[in-house]
Order: structure tokens, then sequence, then C-alpha cells
């Protein structure tokens, strides 16, 4: 720096100095904004909290958990008419009618068009939680769909005009098809060494639908490997439409020896090629995929024609633990939580 | 310490020739007003009054809903000064009057509810290029100096402006600025999520959220989805650390690019204003020179041979 002049290092020091305070500024910002971020942790807009402010209500009517479509009453969005092309919006689900208040609730995010008349203005909503209420003993209840009487909208992130293909059409839950694990149809004994396992049907399970789970015990280290030797239980299902349908099964897998399943369509499983459905995460999860295998690792079964089926799941681990089987002709859909049956119950 | 000094005038104070400084001022406020030349920014002036949660300018200075009158105002402001900037004509005061603008007109646009960051990066950009000497060169500020100069007879205002250490540190703390907005992209998935967030559902989730065709045939492969997330992760959190490296800079400024570029195709994501602010980063003095050289360096076209004479000409049998 001795070739410089006194002038020029002055300055340099300056810009230095102002560098620093540029950067400490950024620093502390950075980890300041972070920390005091509200992030919503576990699945894409569930666990949402209720926005600190006041939330605009908006009532709908003929309310159905199940997922069709609403009509939202229009005096209520007439405002927003003129001025918001398109929105986010976030849908709260409120229920009381005499029980206690509701812990948290959610909903999905969806546009609606507001350029339409306000008759035309309809919200798709699908729960993708059930409503969790403090029952006030301590524990929490799980409170049946039907008692949601009225749903909020709070118009909380409103979003500018921005990308079209933001806004993506979810299938409704309805479309999709949930059977509890424990409202099989038929079932049947385990061949060869897995002669001697067998279904139980129990409650030990927290977090489970409606409290029920279906086990594959004794726990005994019993494995069928690549083979559907493994206790079978059959769900009839009267198929609606034809077409590839996504397998979602809802499973616990507690050891890396407790975690598998086969499943498939009239006998035939769709699952084969590796470890089956498998999921080791010791909590409650949506599987979906048959990982390992050669090709596709999602697990889709070919209903074709429509009409009545049977739809098979074999143990392929004893101890492994399942709640519920979605099937969906979405590949998009991702179940999250429990999902209200709508296919048979138990 | 000593070797910290060094390292830092090596970064901060590199000499560069003023028309480095100048070309990256010329290249963000040229792509600045392309990018905004026809955008409206008048939209938040119509919006509900119930939506308004101010933000940026308008909660530091506690103003109300903008009109879109005043929007529109603000609007004109906003590139009349960027092109003063991109001119250079009064470059400090054009180049802080145009961080303003953005700063006023991306605050009315963001405070209803929907926040964004594409185009902080931008504003930034201005700020530095405001406080450094980026009207020394390639600007009607330094034609005017010097015609001023020449009729004054002040010969040394005359001379070419050798390389100095004074036109770098605009560009490199601007470097260090986004390298800090992706380390704290990055940070923030570590604070929400652990280092679990690499795992590959995220991604794999997201892509599949935004359904484009692309990234669903990614999604159906968990394996690059997991490699893709670490990757991404690693990237962002070490940003810092390899733009001070001389030999990555330019490598992690591609990686940069490219990641844009990857969640453009595959969520149809577009960053655009923080993808055109890596304008500012290229060497355009020195790429007009490699491309003169590349020019000189073609082969001249093959000239046509004049037509042979009759008598020379194969004669047909």
């Amino acid at each position: 720096m001795a070739h410089l002049s006194n002038n020029a290092t002055v300055l340099r020091r300056i810009v230095s100095g102002g560098i620093v305070l540029y950067l400490a500024v950024q620093v502390y910002v950075g980890f300041a904004q972070v920390e005091s971020f509200p992030f919503t942790h576990g699945p894409m807009f569930a666990n949402a909290p209720p926005p600190d402010r006041p939330a605009k209500r908006y009532r709908f009517e003929g309310i159905d958990a199940s997922g069709r479509e609403l009509d939202i009453v229009p005096a209520d969005f007439n405002r927003m008419k003129r001025s918001v092309i398109r929105a986010w919006i976030k849908v709260l689900l409120t229920a009381s009618e005499g029980r206690n208040p509701v812990r948290f609730c959610t909903g999905l995010m969806r546009a609606y068009d507001t350029r339409k008349s306000p008759a035309d203005w309809l919200v798709e909503l699908r729960v993708v939680r059930q409503l969790v209420v403090s029952s006030g003993s301590g524990s929490d209840e799980i409170v049946d769909e039907t008692t949601i009487h009225e749903c909020s909208v709070a118009a909380e992130s409103l979003g500018l005009p921005q990308d079209q293909r933001a806004f993506q059409v979810l299938t409704p839950l309805d479309q999709a098809i949930v059977i509890e694990a424990e409202a099989f149809t038929e079932a049947n004994a385990g061949t060869g060494r897995a002669a001697a396992s067998r279904w139980e049907i129990t409650q030990a399970y927290d977090g489970a639908s409606a409290g029920w789970a279906v086990e594959w015990i004794p726990n005994v280290g019993v494995a069928t490997g690549d083979e559907t030797i493994g206790p079978r239980l059959d769900y009839r299902i009267d198929f609606a439409e034809a077409g590839t349908y996504h397998v979602w099964i809802r499973m616990l897998g507690r050891t890396t020896s407790d975690d598998s399943v086969h499943a498939g369509l009239d006998g035939e499983a769709a699952t084969l090629g590796n470890a089956g459905m498998t999921d080791v995460s010791g909590e409650w999860h949506w599987e979906g995929r048959a990982p390992g295998r050669d090709g596709d690792p999602w697990v889709t079964v070919n209903v074709e024609p429509a009409g009545p089926h049977v739809f098979n799941v074999w143990m392929r681990e004893d101890g492994t633990v399942i709640d519920q089987i979605l099937l969906t002709t979405d590949p998009r859909l991702r179940p999250m939580g429990v999902i209200p049956a709508n296919g048979r119950e138990r | 310490m000593s070797a910290f000094v060094a390292f830092w005038d090596d970064y901060f104070f590199e000499p560069w020739p003023a028309a480095r400084l100048a070309a990256a001022r010329i290249a963000l406020f040229a792509v600045v007003l392309w990018h905004y030349k026809s955008f409206s920014f008048a939209a938040p002036g119509r919006m509900p009054t119930e939506f308004y949660e101010p933000v940026g300018a308008f909660l530091w200075f506690d103003w109300p809903q903008p009109t879109e009158w005043a929007l529109n105002m603000v609007w004109m402001g906003f590139i009349l000064a960027a092109l003063c900037a991109l001119l250079g004509f009064g470059t400090r005061k054009s180049c802080a009057a145009s961080a303003a603008g953005l700063w006023i007109l991306l605050s009315a646009r963001y405070s209803f509810g929907k926040v964004d960051h594409g185009g902080i990066i931008m504003i930034f950009a201005m700020v530095l290029l405001a406080a450094g000497p980026s009207g020394a060169a390639l600007s009607v500020d330094a034609w005017w100096a010097r015609r001023k100069a020449a009729w004054q007879g002040n010969e040394s205002v005359l001379e070419p402006l050798a390389p100095a250490g004074g036109y770098a540190w605009p560009v490199r703390l601007l470097l260090l600025h986004l390298a800090l907005f992706y380390f704290f992209s990055g940070w923030s998935k570590v604070v929400a999520s652990g280092f679990a967030w690499a795992d590959g559902n995220a991604l794999e989730s997201y892509l599949l959220y935004r359904g484009v065709p692309l990234g669903v045939a990614i999604a159906n492969v968990p394996l690059l989805c997991m490699v893709l997330s670490v990757s991404a992760l690693a990237f962002e959190l070490t940003f810092p650390v390899g733009v001070l490296i001389k030999r990555l800079r330019v490598l992690f400024l591609l990686g940069g690019l490219g990641m844009h570029l990857g969640i453009w195709w595959t969520m149809d994501i577009v960053f655009k204003q923080t993808m055109l602010t890596y304008v500012v980063f290229v060497d355009w003095p020195r790429l007009g020179l490699a491309l003169q050289r590349l020019g000189r360096r073609t082969p001249k076209r093959a000239t046509t041979l004049p037509e042979a004479p009759e008598a020379l000409r194969p004669r047909s049998t």
C-alpha cells in the first residue's frame, strides 16, 4: 500500500469501513430474518398457523369436508371483484358447535377467478388433515368431518396477477378411493414359512385413523421376500372408472424387519422386484413406492374394465402395521395425515 | 493479518479499468430498462384497502396505500432515472434515484401479502453503482468533464484513466451480497428442516406440485431428486466461500445461473431479475476484446477466382 498516495489510502480505508458495515448489516439481517421467519414444518400447506391478524371471513354454504365444490356466498367477495384478477387463498376450517375450540386445521390453497360472475366463483376444498380438537381431558380427539359446519377463507396471501399455470386443479379426495385397512372383505392365511403369521386388528398404535389399524403378528422375524406367500387381505372395490390407479398405503414401520408389504389387484402383486412397499420412518407415513426395482418406483394397478375388482395386500414382513389404503388416478396427489375414508370403514 | 489485508485488497481493490465498472453500469441499466419498460406497477393502486399491509418504503415512511396516479408518476421517474444512469448523466444521482424508485415501486407491489425477492438484488446493485465511481468512463459525465478540461487546458484530466483499485469494489461487494442471498436461502432450509431437507422429498413434492413435465419426470426419479437437493444445498451454503476464491468464482457464477435456469425449466419459477443482474459480473471490455480477436482469427472468405480465359477452359468433346 506504500505506493498509494495518502488520499488514496484514506479513501480506501473509508470504503473498506463501508464494506465491512454493509456486510455486517446484511449478515445480521439475514440471520435475524431466518430466525424469525414463521416456517411451517411438515407437508406443504399443512399445519399452517392461523394468521395473527383478524382474518377476513367468508362463509361457505353446504360444506362437505370430503372435498366437493363449494359455492362462496357472493356478497362477501364483491369488493374483490374488480381489483383482483386471481389470488391465492388459504382455506381454514373451523369447527365448533358446542365443542372445544379447534386447535388447528388446514385446507388447501386454491385459485379462483374473480373475472367471472360471483355466482360462478367456486373453491374446491380438500381436507388434507382431519381436525384435531382438544377434548379438554388431556388427549386430543379426532373430530368426525361431519361436525365441520363452517368454512372460513382468510384472504391472507393475496398475490398479484402471476403466471396462470401456478394454479392447478388438485384432485378432490372424493375422487380418490380411501379404505380403512381393517375394513377388508376377506382375509387369507399365509403359506410356506408365513403359514403361522396372521392379521390382527389393533388399537395399539396412536395416530391411526379412528384408532384402528392392522398388524401382522406374531412378530418373530418372518419375511416372505419377493413372494406373495404372506397372509393376504382382500378389499372388494367397485371402480367407477377404468384406468391406472396409484396405490398409497398409510403404514408404520418400526424397524427394518417390520416395515414392508406387497400390494396388487385381483391376485397379481404390483410391488414385486425388490423390497415391496417399505417404510422404516417409525412414524405413520403414506407410502406410494416400491423402490429399488427396475422401472417406475411408483406402485400402480391397472383397473380394466371398470367395475368390481379385488385389491390385495400381502404382508411381506411381520410386525408391519397399516392403517389406510388410497387409490387415485391422479399421479400428483400426495396424501397426508389421516384421510376420511370414503370407500369402506370398519 | 497482512495476508488478510492482501486478500481483502486483492478482492475489493483489484486494479480495474474504469471502463469495466462503467460497462457493468450500462449492462445493468440496459436490462433494467428492458425488463421494466412496460412493467405495470399501477395494480397496487387498485387493490382493496383492506388488504393493504405496507412493507419496505411504505412501512418505513408510514405512507398510505398509493394511488395509481402516484405509482405511474414514480414509474416514469424511475424509467427516466434509469435512462440517465445508463447514459451516465448525473451518474451517482441517477443510480441512487433509480434505486429509490424501484424500492418504492416494489414496496407498493409487495404490500398486499405477496412479498417476493426477485427485484431486490437490482436495487442493491444500483445502490452500489451509485456509491462507486461507475460514471468515471463511458458516460456523459466523463465526456463533459473532458470537454470542460479541454476548454480549461487541464491536461491531467485529458489523459486516459489508468486501471485503479477503486473500480472493482462495487461489483465485488454485490457479488458477495449475492452470495449471501444464496447462503441464507440454504441456511433457511437447514433451520426449517435440518439437513433432512436434502433427502429429495421436499424437491420431489414441489416438482410434482408445480406440474411442469420436465419437473414431474425428475420427481419420478427419487435418487435424482436427492442428488439435486444435496447439490443445491451444498452450492447455496458454500457460495460465499466460492466467490472469494478466484479460480472458483466463474464456476459458482455459472452454477448460480444454471440453478436459476434449472428452477425455471423444472418448476416454472423464474428469477428473472436475479438472472438479469448477473450481467454486472461480466467483464464486458474483456469479452469485447476476445470477440474482436475471435473475429480477426476467422479465416477470410475464399475469394472467387476470376473466370478462366476462353483458351484455358476444358473443351467438351
